[in-house]
C-alpha cells in the first residue's frame, strides 16, 4: 500500500518533494569522494576467443570494441571462478549464486537433469553494499539501491534473480521504464499532467454552478476555491528547479516486448544514470533478460533465440557469429552506460560521473555450450580512485569470485573478511592495485 | 425547568395524528397563545426556542398532542402545577404543539431541502469501479459456491506428454468447496487420479471470491510446495499480471506460509486464481487463508467463493476522509483539501490504470491499422466521459472533454490520460445531480436510481433500457426498478444500512474480560459478524421468512459449530440457521453480536441496550444525558445485579427523564448476557426482565422481556417509521421532509401494504423520489 500513500500527498503541498533536492550530499561536505557502484549483467556465456584480449595489454577483440574509447578505464579478469556448488542446474547457480557467491537451497524448481533446487542461502554484494552505505548518514541515499532490468520475463524464479535481500529473499527487478520512471519521479510526472487540466476543471465548475440556486452553488464555491488553492500550489512549486538533472525526456508509455529491447535498454540506462545523478541511489544493477534468456536480436539480423544459439557446437560458424553479434551488442549497452557517465560532470564533485562510479559487467556462465562457471567474463569500468588498476587485462589461477566482491566491498569502503560461503574468501580480497 | 421535555427531536418523524389544516390555523389568535405568553415564555421562549439557563432546550418533540397536554397538566409550570390544568393545558399543548413543537410545525418553519451533494466516499468508490468495470462487462454473483478446480498429473498444469499420447487419464475437474489439502506423500484422493504420482502434479483453482467488508485484506497460502495466487487480477496469464503472491519456488519441503495484501470493496465479486504444483519433494500440501477486515486468519470458507470467473475491478485505495454524518447518516456536502487530495490521487491513479489496460477497454486488436485504432480509441473516450457523467455529451462536450485532448498531443496515451483526469476530476462526476435539466429526464433518472441503490452509476442494462425507451413505460419502469433493487449491488447498499442503524462500528474493537467470559475469542466475534451479516441477508433477501417482522421476531439464526458450543445448540460443520435457547428470542434486538457489542467488557449494559432501542427500533428521540456520569462497576457494591445498578444510577430527576425510557427497554434483555448467552440468574440472583414502558402515545406497556420490545416496535407505526426514515436516509442521503410532508406517511402505507417486506420498501423509496424536481425548496416553501 505504498502506493497510495506515496500518491495520497500528490503535488499539492508546497513542502513536496524535499527528498528530490539534488543538492551536493554531505559526502562532499567532508571531503571523501562519493562512490558509486554498477552490476550490469548479460546472460548465455561469451565466446572466449573473441572476448578475451591477448596479453596483458587490452588488445580488444570484437566482442569488446565498443568500448575502445574508454580502453584505459576498463580491466579485464580472466580466471575467476563462480566455485559455487550444489543444488540446481548451472544456469540457476550462475544467476543466483553470482552476486550472493553461496549455495541454493534445495527445492522444487528443476532444471536439465541437476538435482531441484530454489533460492539462494544470502543475500547479494549489492544489497550488502548498499545496507552498509545506508548505515551511514553520509552516504545514504532515497533509494540506497535501484535494481533496473531490460526484457527480464515477469516470473521469480532462481534463473531470473540475482539480487537478494536476504536468503530465500530474492529482489525482482523493475524492467518497464514507466514504472521506474513513476517510482524515480511519479509525482513530478502526475503534476504536469494534473497542470494540464486544473484549469479546464475550474472553468467546468463555474459553468456548471451557473444553473444552481445560491447555497448550492455556495457549496460548489467552497470547491472551486480548492481547486483554485491547489491550482495555484501547482504552478508555485517548480520541481525541476530543485533537481541537479532534469527528468529525462523519455516517452516511457513502450509496449514490453521483444523487439523494443534496445529502446527499453537505452531508457533504463538514461533512468539509471539520472537517478545517480540526481544522488538518489549510490548502487544499481542493470539486468538483462536472465540466465537462460531467449532473447531474438532480430534488430542484429540474429533470427534464433540467444540461448538455443548458446548451446550449438563451437563449429557452427553461423551460430558462434550470432552470439559475438549479441555479445558486441551488450558490450555496447556497456559502452552507452559508460558514455553517458563519462560525458556527465560530476554533480558538486570534480571530473565526470564515471571518475566516481564502478561498473562491473557480468555473465553467469563462462561459456554457453559446456555450462561452465569458470572463466565468467568479468569486466570493470571506471572506479578511478578505488584502489583498482584499470587500462590492462589480468589472469588469476582459478579463483573464486567471492574474492572479487571482497575487492569491490573494500573498494567502496566497506571491509569485510568474508561474504558468500566463508571457504571462497580463503586469500581475503583480490589485489587489483 | 424544562427537563419534563426530554423527547426532543433531529429526527423528523411525521405525526399524521392530527390531520388539520395548517394554513387554516391562526395561531397568533389561538387562545392557546395567551396562556403561553402569561405562564410559559420566560422560561421557553417566544418561539419555544428555550430561554438560557431555564429552559436550555427548544422546545420540540414527538409525543402526541394528547400526551403533550397531559404531560403540561401534571408538571407545568414547575413547582406551580395547578396553574395550568385541564382545559388550559389542552390550549396551550394545541399552541405549542402547531407552533413549534410538533414535526409538522417544525418542517413548516424550516423547510427542509434537498442539498447538491458530491458522491460520498462508497460512492466514489463504487462508481470509479463499475465506470471502468463496464467495458469490460458486468459482473454477477451466481448461487454455485467454491472453486472449480483442474487436477494434472504434470507439474505445469498440463498433461504428461506420454500420457496423454497413450490416452491414459491424466486430469480431471471438480469443485472445492475449499482449498485445504494435505496430500502427504501421496496424490489428490480421486477416482481419476490414479496414474498421478508423488513426483509431480499440479493443481489450478479458479473462481471468484465474494469478500464482505471493505479494507485491506491478507490472503496466505500455507504449503510445503510451489504455489502463485492472483486476487482480482484480470490478466491472470503465466508471464504477466500482479501477482498477490509468487510463492513458485519452496525453498524447503516444509510447510510454510506465504503471504500478500489486497484492497477490496466489500460486496464485489473479484476473480482469484491459485496455481499449485509440487515436484520430486517428499511431501505435499496447500491451504488457502485469508484474514479479513475484523476477521481471523482462517480457511478461506466455501461461502464467499464461487466456481465462475469474474471480471477484475479497478479500486481506489486512496485514502479518504470520513464522510459528514453530523444529521445522522452519511452525505455528501462537505468539501475539503483533503478531500480533494483524495478524489486527485483517485483520479490520477484511474488515469494510469486506464492506460495501462487500454487496449482492452478500448478493445484494440492488435496489428490494427493506426486510423482503426485511433477511432477506436476516440470512441472509448466518448463513451468513458459519458458514462462517467452519466448522460450523452453534447457537441460542445465532446469538444471540451474529448477532442481538445487528442488535439493538444499527439500521444493517444497521454491524450486518454489527460481526459480520464478530468472527467473524474470533473463537477459533472463528483456531483451527480449538477448537470441535469431542472425537471429530470431519463438520463437524471437513471442516474439518481444506481445512485440510491447501488451507490454507483447506471449500469449497461439500465443504459440499454434506457434507450429503448423503456423508462417512459410506467409497468417497464417498474420492472426495471425491480430488476435494480434485485442486482447484486443493492445487498452491498443494504449492508452499508445495517452496519449504520445497528451501530456495528461499536463492534470494531469488541474484546471482552477474559475471565468473566473466556470462550469468547476473536474467532467467535468473528463468526457472531459472519452470523448477523447472514441473518440480516435472509431477513431482507430470502425467498420466505423475510421482511421487517422476521428481522424483528425470527427466533433463529445462522450458527456454526464453533458457535453452537458457546450458545448451546449442537450445530455441526458451517453456518445453517438453528433455534436458540427453544425461542427466546427475538431477532436481531437478541442476536448475540448485537448483544456483544451492546455491552460492557465483563457484563451487560442495559443503558447501552436501552438507548439502542430507543432510538433505533421503539423510534423515540433521545438527548444527551444532562451530566457526564460514567458507569464504574466498582463503585457498587459487587451483590448488587446489573438492573439494581443501572436503577440506583439513573434514579435522579435528571435522569429519569430519559432513563424513564431506556431503562425498561434496557431491562427487558437482562436474559442475556455480556456475550448474548440466555442467563436465569445475574449475580445469583434470578433476572428481573420485567418493566412498564412508557409509550409515546401515552400508552403503559408491561414488558417481559425482549419479545415484548419487538412485538410493540413490530406493530407500532411510529417503529415502522423509524426504520422507514433510516433506511431512507441511507439510500437518498437527504432529509425525508425534502421531499414533501406526505412522503413518509406514503411510505408507511406502502410498507404496511407490502407485508413489510424490505426489498419492496426499498423499491417504494426510489420511486418516489428519483424523478423529483432539482428545485424541490422553492417547490416545498411555497406550499
Amino acid at each position: 500500500m505504498i502506493r497510495r500513500d506515496f500518491l495520497r500527498h500528490l503535488g499539492v503541498s508546497s513542502a513536496a518533494l524535499p527528498f528530490l533536492s539534488g543538492l551536493p550530499g554531505l559526502a562532499a561536505a567532508d571531503g571523501k569522494k562519493k562512490q558509486r557502484l554498477i552490476f550490469m549483467f548479460s546472460p548465455n556465456g561469451t565466446i572466449p576467443w573473441e572476448f578475451w584480449p591477448e596479453g596483458s595489454d587490452l588488445n580488444f577483440k570484437r566482442i569488446l570494441k565498443p568500448l575502445e574509447p574508454f580502453k584505459s578505464q576498463v580491466l579485464t579478469l580472466r580466471g575467476v571462478n563462480n566455485k559455487v556448488d550444489g543444488d540446481g542446474d548451472r544456469h540457476m547457480r550462475g544467476m543466483s549464486c553470482l552476486l550472493t557467491g553461496t549455495e541454493l537451497f534445495p527445492g522444487n524448481i528443476q532444471g536439465g537433469s541437476d538435482t531441484p533446487a530454489g533460492w539462494a542461502k544470502g543475500l547479494s554484494i549489492d544489497q550488502e553494499i548498499k545496507n552498509f552505505l545506508q548505515s551511514r548518514e553520509e552516504t545514504k541515499t532515497r533509494f540506497g539501491s535501484l535494481e533496473f532490468g531490460v526484457a527480464v520475463p515477469n516470473r521469480a524464479d532462481p534463473w531470473t534473480r540475482m539480487c537478494y535481500a536476504g536468503p530465500n529473499q530474492p529482489i525482482a527487478p523493475i524492467d518497464d521504464p514507466e514504472q521506474m520512471l513513476g517510482k524515480l519521479y511519479g509525482r513530478m510526472k502526475d503534476k504536469e499532467s494534473l497542470v494540464s487540466i486544473v484549469d479546464d476543471v475550474r472553468e467546468d465548475l463555474v459553468r456548471v454552478s451557473k444553473n444552481l440556486g445560491a447555497e448550492d452553488r455556495a457549496r460548489l464555491e467552497e470547491h472551486l476555491t480548492l481547486v483554485r488553492e491547489m491550482e495555484a500550489e501547482l504552478s508555485r512549486t517548480d520541481d525541476k528547479a530543485e533537481l541537479v538533472h532534469p527528468v529525462p525526456d523519455i516517452d516511457p508509455n513502450i509496449e514490453l516486448v521483444n523487439d523494443n529491447t534496445p529502446r527499453i535498454s537505452r531508457m533504463q540506462i538514461d533512468l539509471l544514470v539520472n537517478a545517480m545523478a540526481n544522488d538518489m541511489t549510490r548502487v544499481a544493477t542493470l539486468q538483462y533478460m536472465r540466465s537462460v534468456g531467449m532473447a531474438r536480436m532480430s534488430w542484429l539480423g540474429v533470427k534464433d533465440g540467444h540461448h538455443t544459439l548458446s548451446h550449438e557446437p563451437d563449429d557452427n560458424k553461423d551460430a558462434v557469429e550470432g552470439l559475438i553479434k549479441i555479445n558486441e551488442w551488450f558490450a555496447g549497452e556497456l559502452a552507452y552506460l559508460t558514455k553517458k557517465l563519462s560525458d556527465t560532470p560530476e554533480p558538486g564533485g570534480e571530473g565526470s560521473m564515471l571518475d566516481h562510479t564502478l561498473i562491473v559487467w557480468l555473465n553467469e556462465l563462462g561459456k554457453g555450450n559446456s555450462h561452465t562457471l569458470d572463466d565468467i567474463p568479468f569486466v570493470l569500468i571506471g572506479g578511478k580512485g578505488y584502489g583498482i588498476k584499470t587500462g590492462r587485462a589480468m589472469s588469476f589461477d582459478k579463483v573464486a569470485h567471492n574474492r572479487l566482491w571482497l575487492t569491490v566491498a573494500r573498494a567502496m569502503g566497506h571491509e569485510t573478511k568474508s561474504f558468500g560461503t566463508a571457504a571462497f574468501c580463503e586469500g581475503g580480497p583480490l589485489d587489483l592495485g | 425547568m424544562g427537563k419534563y421535555f426530554q423527547f426532543t427531536a433531529f429526527s423528523a418523524l411525521i405525526l399524521s395524528a392530527m390531520p388539520q389544516d395548517v394554513a387554516s390555523l391562526d395561531l397568533d389568535h389561538h387562545p392557546g397563545k395567551a396562556i403561553y405568553q402569561k405562564l410559559c415564555v420566560d422560561c421557553h421562549g417566544e418561539r419555544g426556542e428555550g430561554v438560557k439557563g431555564k429552559a436550555d432546550d427548544a422546545l420540540v418533540g414527538s409525543r402526541t398532542l394528547e400526551s403533550l397536554a397531559d404531560r403540561i397538566d401534571r408538571t407545568m409550570p414547575e413547582d406551580e402545577e395547578h396553574l395550568c390544568v385541564g382545559e388550559d393545558a389542552k390550549q396551550v399543548a394545541a399552541y405549542v404543539y402547531d407552533a413549534f413543537y410538533s414535526a409538522e410545525a417544525r418542517a413548516r418553519n424550516t423547510p427542509a431541502r434537498i442539498d447538491l451533494s458530491r458522491l460520498t466516499v462508497p460512492q466514489y468508490q463504487n462508481s470509479v469501479a463499475d465506470l471502468i468495470l463496464s467495458f469490460r462487462g458486468d459482473n454477477w454473483i451466481p448461487e454455485k459456491r467454491g472453486l472449480k478446480a483442474r487436477y494434472y498429473g504434470d507439474r505445469g498444469h498440463n498433461e504428461r506428454k506420454e500420457f496423454r499420447d497413450q490416452k491414459k487419464p491424466d486430469k480431471f475437474e471438480r469443485v472445492d468447496t475449499t482449498v485445504k489439502f494435505d496430500y502427504g506423500e501421496g496424490v489428490p484422493a480421486h477416482a481419476e487420479a490414479k496414474e498421478f504420482s508423488p513426483e509431480q502434479f499440479s493443481v489450478r483453482w479458479e473462481g471468484m471470491i465474494l469478500p464482505e467488508e471493505t479494507g485491506i485484506y491478507e490472503f496466505v497460502i500455507k504449503t510445503r510446495n510451489g504455489v502463485t495466487l492472483w486476487v482480482n487480477d484480470h490478466d491472470r496469464g503465466e508471464e504477466s499480471g500482479k501477482k498477490t503472491i509468487d510463492g513458485w519456488v519452496a525453498p524447503h519441503n516444509d510447510v510454510r506460509e506465504e503471504t500478500g495484501s489486497v484492497y477490496l470493496i466489500g460486496g464485489r465479486p473479484y476473480p482469484i486464481r491459485l496455481d499449485f504444483f509440487t515436484y520430486k519433494e517428499k511431501a505435499a500440501s496447500v491451504e488457502l487463508l485469508w484474514k479479513a477486515p475484523h476477521g481471523v486468519l482462517e480457511t478461506i470458507p466455501e461461502r464467499v467463493l464461487s466456481p465462475e470467473w469474474a471480471h477484475e475491478s479497478f479500486l481506489v485505495d486512496v485514502p479518504f476522509p470520513a464522510d459528514d454524518r453530523s444529521v445522522g447518516y452519511e452525505r455528501g456536502t462537505m468539501v475539503s483539501k483533503a478531500w480533494l487530495e483524495a478524489v486527485t490521487a483517485g483520479a490520477t491513479m484511474a488515469s494510469e490504470y486506464v492506460v495501462e489496460h487500454l487496449d482492452e477497454l478500448a478493445k484494440l486488436k492488435r496489428d490494427q491499422p493506426e486510423p482503426d485504432r485511433d477511432k477506436n480509441i476516440h470512441e472509448f473516450a466518448e463513451k468513458f466521459v459519458a458514462r462517467a457523467f452519466r448522460r450523452p455529451l453534447s457537441d460542445e462536450e465532446k469538444e471540451r472533454f474529448v477532442r481538445a485532448h487528442f488535439k493538444e498531443t499527439p500521444s493517444n496515451d497521454q491524450a486518454v490520460k489527460r481526459l480520464v483526469l478530468q472527467t473524474l476530476s470533473s463537477a459533472r462526476f463528483l456531483y451527480p445531480d449538477i448537470a441535469g435539466p431542472a425537471n429530470p429526464d431519463q438520463w437524471t433518472i437513471a442516474s439518481r436510481l444506481a445512485l440510491l441503490l447501488w451507490d454507483s452509476l447506471p449500469n449497461e442494462q439500465l443504459i440499454n433500457r434506457l434507450n429503448k425507451g423503456e423508462f417512459k413505460d410506467p409497468k417497464k419502469f417498474d420492472q426495471i426498478v425491480n430488476e435494480a433493487v434485485w442486482n447484486w449491488r443493492t445487498r452491498g447498499k443494504m449492508r452499508g444500512f445495517y452496519h449504520h442503524w445497528l451501530e456495528m462500528e461499536r463492534a470494531d474493537e469488541l474484546v471482552k474480560d477474559k475471565s468473566a467470559f473466556p470462550e469468547f475469542d476473536p474467532t467467535i466475534a468473528a463468526d457472531l459478524r459472519t452470523s448477523l451479516y447472514a441473518f440480516l441477508d435472509g431477513a431482507t433477501w430470502g425467498k420466505e421468512n423475510a421482511g421487517y417482522r422476521e428481522l424483528l421476531l425470527s427466533t433463529s439464526y445462522p450458527m456454526n459449530e464453533r458457535l453452537g458450543k458457546v450458545y448451546g445448540t449442537g450445530v455441526k460443520g458451517d453456518f445453517q440457521s438453528v433455534t436458540l435457547d427453544g425461542g427466546k428470542r427475538a431477532g436481531l434486538i437478541t442476536h448475540p453480536f448485537v448483544l456483544s457489542y451492546l455491552a460492557y467488557h465483563n457484563n451487560t449494559s442495559p443503558i447501552h441496550r436501552g438507548v439502542f432501542l430507543t432510538r433505533h427500533i421503539i423510534g423515540m428521540p433521545l438527548k444527551s444525558p444532562p451530566m457526564a456520569n460514567e458507569f464504574k462497576d466498582s463503585k457498587f457494591d459487587p451483590s448488587l445485579t446489573m438492573r439494581e445498578k443501572v436503577a440506583t444510577m439513573t434514579k435522579s430527576q435528571d435522569c429519569m427523564g430519559c432513563h424513564v425510557t431506556i431503562n425498561p427497554l434496557g431491562f427487558s434483555l437482562e436474559h442475556y448476557d455480556g456475550i448474548g448467552r440466555w442467563r436465569e440468574q445475574d449475580r445469583g440472583k434470578p433476572v428481573n426482565a420485567r418493566a412498564d414502558f412508557h409509550a409515546e402515545d401515552g400508552r403503559t406497556l408491561p414488558l417481559g422481556g425482549a419479545r415484548d420490545v419487538a412485538e410493540f416496535a413490530a406493530n407500532t407505526p411510529s417503529a415502522h417509521r423509524t426504520f422507514i426514515e433510516s433506511l431512507f436516509h441511507h439510500l437518498v442521503k437527504q432529509p425525508v421532509r425534502a421531499y414533501g410532508n406526505e412522503e413518509m406517511e406514503t411510505l408507511r402505507k406502502a410498507f404496511e401494504q407490502g407485508g413489510y417486506q424490505i426489498p419492496n420498501l426499498i423499491k417504494q423509496i426510489a420511486l418516489t423520489t428519483v424523478n423529483h424536481s432539482s428545485a424541490p425548496n422553492e417547490r416545498f416553501a411555497s406550499q
